[in-house]
């Protein structure tokens, strides 16, 4: 058998990855879970108008009724069906959970990337910086921000990623320094191929499950963070959230349990989504870390 | 020489659980270790020597266990059938003790070498005389300078030291026998040598029966009088250590032999002058 | 005589701070070590941990910088490379390492990380690349319909060490530094992985620094031999000489800690090494 022969053969088979990945996070104990969890709460969000009546401000309905047949969730003290509330305040949530996290992974990602791999005085400063971040507790960075700049829905989006992207830094940071000094990598480097092939094509895509994992909890931190803003009230008060419907509800607590039982149920059941994700994807990748290390010969 | 054997197993299998999938890692064993005799268990990675080990010690995961069948004995006792309680007590006094491939991973890096040994030496009340003990042990095993290294830190010590601490805590609750499992493939080749001279010395002069589990047949060379060969779970072949060197039966074996021959060329070189 | 393909001239690495104030404790990993590495020739280093042979083949292989000294690839100093004269030495002196496991990217398929290194030297053209990756596999005894597109954690160790031996050979080096390639393989898969090397060495001419503590492959396959001991060169020599008739205290004891799988001669050896056996200070 010639080499030519063999070397037709050999055409790229892209197998689908990404269904591939799919499925073998459902075969983890939690990951399914989280996905579905997380999968509909998405879809019930951005199809909002497709299973409310009323937009979320209208009012008009009989104010503080029950859950009830025409009012599955109830409606608050000034009239508004709960379940429109619900579902549009989902998105405002989510949104800040997704959009957070992102930035969060973005600027910390960056930060951490250009400190694990130039190293010396680059990540001496670089560090200290995210320290400076770290030691600030989130809630502190997030209400100065707010009442520095008012409560505008982006900028609460920005001041959650700011106080949560210091955690991200440090996991992309250990990632790198941990990754750049194992063998391929240097190989990669013997090779002389460019910093940018290392960075993106060996680093990252070996970075990429622990730091999916954080930015998966990220989100529920950001989530958590929103919900306590919108409780004390700093939250944007023209975008119902999850947190600032609590924040109504707590005033009729005695009168109306609807009116705060819904929307936390909402914070836990996302937040649980985001944990269970993240539980899931670690399990995939690191199927020891979750029970007694199976050990054959070795 | 009739003796009965001191550890036996009698068609032991043990069946893994490993991604979903059913692994036979051991596959119908039958070994004998008789009292004093120093036994290796030869294979590469992945005859489930390592597992055999194991399951022989009551040291596998339970989680992972498919299936655990045949028989263990250690003296009259059926060690798989044992009460945890029982096996404790076993391992506490005059019963089995084990040694692994990577020693810093079985210290305690908090602690002083002194309270790891007072650990392993708990049946003896007395301070003093765990001290004396602990003093002894070290000695046994080669260490001579007892005094600075029970107060060192297990990361204060060299590799050799620490895999020589760790069999010096095997062999505090005064074991029949040792299994060891690779327990120098993480060591520079003088300190492994070290560490075979002080696992000879002790089955010799203690009279210490031994189970050494390896992938070096340059090892089982030097220390064992018996040996099974493993491949695929399964024993291919076990004999006296100079008949499987000299007339090896099983093709597998003699496929081993030539690799080792081929690394270890036999000319004697640096013969001390 | 030709200029030889690497040299060191007072290599030395030290680790660890300088201190507050200037004095400090940094740690001599490599201290000031020469040597020369001709076209075609094995040079083995030997030594054990922490005798400074794995940080000397980083800067070998230009992956750090010396504390001082400097090493040069044909006459020319590293210090003074400018961007081609890295690439041609990238093209020429290539590493294997000794985890296989670890010396692939475990989310690259075989053929893409060959693929990277033939591209970034311009060894193969878009229409060439296939047949130039079936070669690659071929020389290192592997099916490439069979292997191409695997990923390394569905290759044996063996496997991923021809594979890793493969992405050194894909630029036709002059020279591959292997720290100690064998020592992580089962034992018949190490006389195999040997036998590769050594084939690819007689038929290429290839230059061979291998890096290793045991001398029993060392002995097998190096011309020249260089022990060393916390980070300094004990004794250095052709390996009849250095093997056969040793100098120094520390290459015998060396020599008398090497395993002979012949339980005879292990057994006869013993009582008159035991006899003479030196002792030396352990390395911490």
């Amino acid at each position: 058998m010639s080499v030519e022969s063999n070397a037709r053969i050999l055409g790229r088979t892209q197998k689908s990855a990404s269904l591939d990945l799919l499925r073998r996070l459902f075969r983890t104990r939690f990951g399914g879970i989280g996905v579905t969890i997380l999968l509909v709460v998405t879809f019930l969000s951005v199809f909002a108008p497709l299973f409310a009546k009323t937009g979320p401000l209208d009012l008009g309905s009989p104010t503080m009724t029950p859950p009830s047949w025409a009012y599955p969730l109830g409606t608050d003290s000034l009239g508004r069906d709960l379940r429109s509330v619900m579902l549009y305040a989902g998105r405002s949530s989510l949104t800040i959970g997704f959009c957070a996290a992102a930035m969060a992974f973005l600027i910390g990602g960056t930060v951490g990337a250009l400190a694990g791999y130039f190293r010396g005085p680059v990540a001496a400063v670089l560090l200290r910086i995210t320290d400076l971040f770290h030691t600030l507790p989130a809630i502190i960075i997030v209400l100065f921000s707010v009442s520095l700049l008012g409560a505008n829905f982006w900028l609460q989006v920005a001041a959650v990623a700011l106080a949560i992207w210091p955690i991200e830094a440090r996991i992309v940071y250990g990632q790198f320094i941990a990754l750049s000094e194992r063998e391929f990598v240097l190989a990669a480097r013997a090779a002389g191929l460019s910093t940018f092939h290392i960075i993106f094509r060996e680093i990252m895509p070996n970075a990429l499950p622990t730091v999916i994992v954080q930015v998966s909890l990220d989100a529920s931190t950001a989530i958590l963070i929103e919900a306590g803003l919108g409780f004390l009230g700093l939250s944007d008060p023209t975008v119902p959230s999850w947190g600032e419907m609590l924040n109504r509800g707590q005033e009729f607590l005695e009168l109306a349990w609807w009116m705060s039982v819904f929307p936390g149920a909402a914070i836990c059941v996302a937040v649980l989504g985001f944990n269970l994700f993240a539980d899931g994807v670690t399990e995939m990748f690191n199927p020891r870390a979750s029970v007694a290390p199976p050990k054959l010969d070795g | 020489m009739a003796d009965a054997p001191l550890l036996s197993a009698r068609n032991v299998k043990v069946h893994l659980r490993v991604h979903g999938r059913i692994v036979k890692a051991v596959d119908g064993v039958d070994l004998d270790v008789l009292p004093g005799q120093c036994v290796g268990i030869v294979g590469e990675s992945g005859s489930g020597k390592s597992t055999l080990g194991r399951a022989m010690t009551r040291l596998l995961p339970n989680v992972e266990i498919a299936e655990l069948s045949g028989s263990v004995r250690f003296g009259t006792e059926d060690v798989l059938a044992m009460s945890p309680d029982r096996m404790r007590a076993l391992r506490r006094h005059r019963g089995l003790s084990m040694v692994f491939q990577d020693p810093l991973s079985y210290l305690n890096p908090t602690l002083r070498v002194d309270r790891q040994m007072a650990e392993a030496l708990r049946h003896l009340l007395d301070r003093r005389a765990v001290q004396d003990k602990s003093a002894e042990l070290l000695l046994q095993v080669g260490l001579s300078d007892t005094a600075r290294i029970l107060r060192l830190y297990p990361h204060e010590l060299s590799g050799g030291m620490r895999q020589r601490v760790l069999i010096a805590m095997a062999l505090a609750p005064d074991p029949q026998i040792l299994v060891a499992d690779e327990p120098t493939t993480a060591l520079d080749a003088t300190v492994q040598y070290q560490v075979i001279q002080t696992l000879r010395r002790l089955n010799k002069e203690r009279n210490l029966a031994m189970l050494i589990i390896t992938h070096d047949l340059g090892m089982v060379a030097e220390l064992c009088d018996q040996v099974y060969v493993m491949n695929g779970g399964k024993v291919v072949e076990a004999a006296d250590v100079f008949t499987l060197f000299d007339a090896p039966k099983h093709e597998y074996t003699a496929s081993l032999l030539a690799a080792a021959r081929r690394l270890h060329q036999t000319k004697a070189l640096g013969e001390p002058v | 005589m030709s200029i030889p393909i690497l040299t060191a001239r007072g290599v030395v690495k030290s680790f660890g701070s300088k201190g507050w104030f200037g004095a400090g404790d940094a740690k001599r990993a490599v201290d000031t070590i020469d040597l020369d590495v001709n076209e075609g020739e094995t040079l083995a280093i030997v030594g054990e941990s922490g005798s400074g042979k794995s940080t000397l083949a980083r800067m070998l292989l230009g992956l750090s910088k010396p504390t001082s000294g400097d090493v040069s690839y044909c006459g020319q100093p590293m210090g003074g490379f400018a961007a081609p004269d890295w690439a041609a030495f990238r093209k020429s002196v290539q590493p294997i390492f000794q985890d296989p496991a670890s010396s692939l990217n475990p989310r690259m398929r075989v053929d893409t990380t060959l693929a990277n290194v033939l591209r970034r030297h311009r060894l193969a053209t878009r229409a060439t690349l296939d047949t130039a990756i079936a070669e690659l596999l071929h020389s290192v005894g592997l099916d490439p319909v069979q292997f191409h597109d695997r990923y390394p954690h569905q290759l044996s160790g063996g496997q991923q060490q021809r594979i890793a031996i493969a992405r050194a050979m894909a630029v036709r080096p002059k020279l591959i530094i292997a720290d100690e390639p064998l020592s992580s393989l089962d034992m018949s898969v190490q006389a195999q992985i040997l036998d590769l090397l050594v084939n690819l060495k007689t038929s290429r001419n290839l230059g061979l620094v291998l890096i290793s503590h045991d001398l029993n492959v060392v002995d097998a396959i190096s011309d020249r031999i260089i022990v060393m001991y916390l980070g300094k060169v004990i004794e250095a020599g052709p390996t009849k000489q250095v093997l056969g008739h040793p100098q120094s205290d520390y290459t015998r004891s060396l020599l008398a800690a090497k395993l002979v799988a012949d339980p005879h001669i292990a057994r006869q050896r013993r009582l008159a090494i035991e006899a003479t056996m030196v002792k030396h200070p352990e390395p911490i």
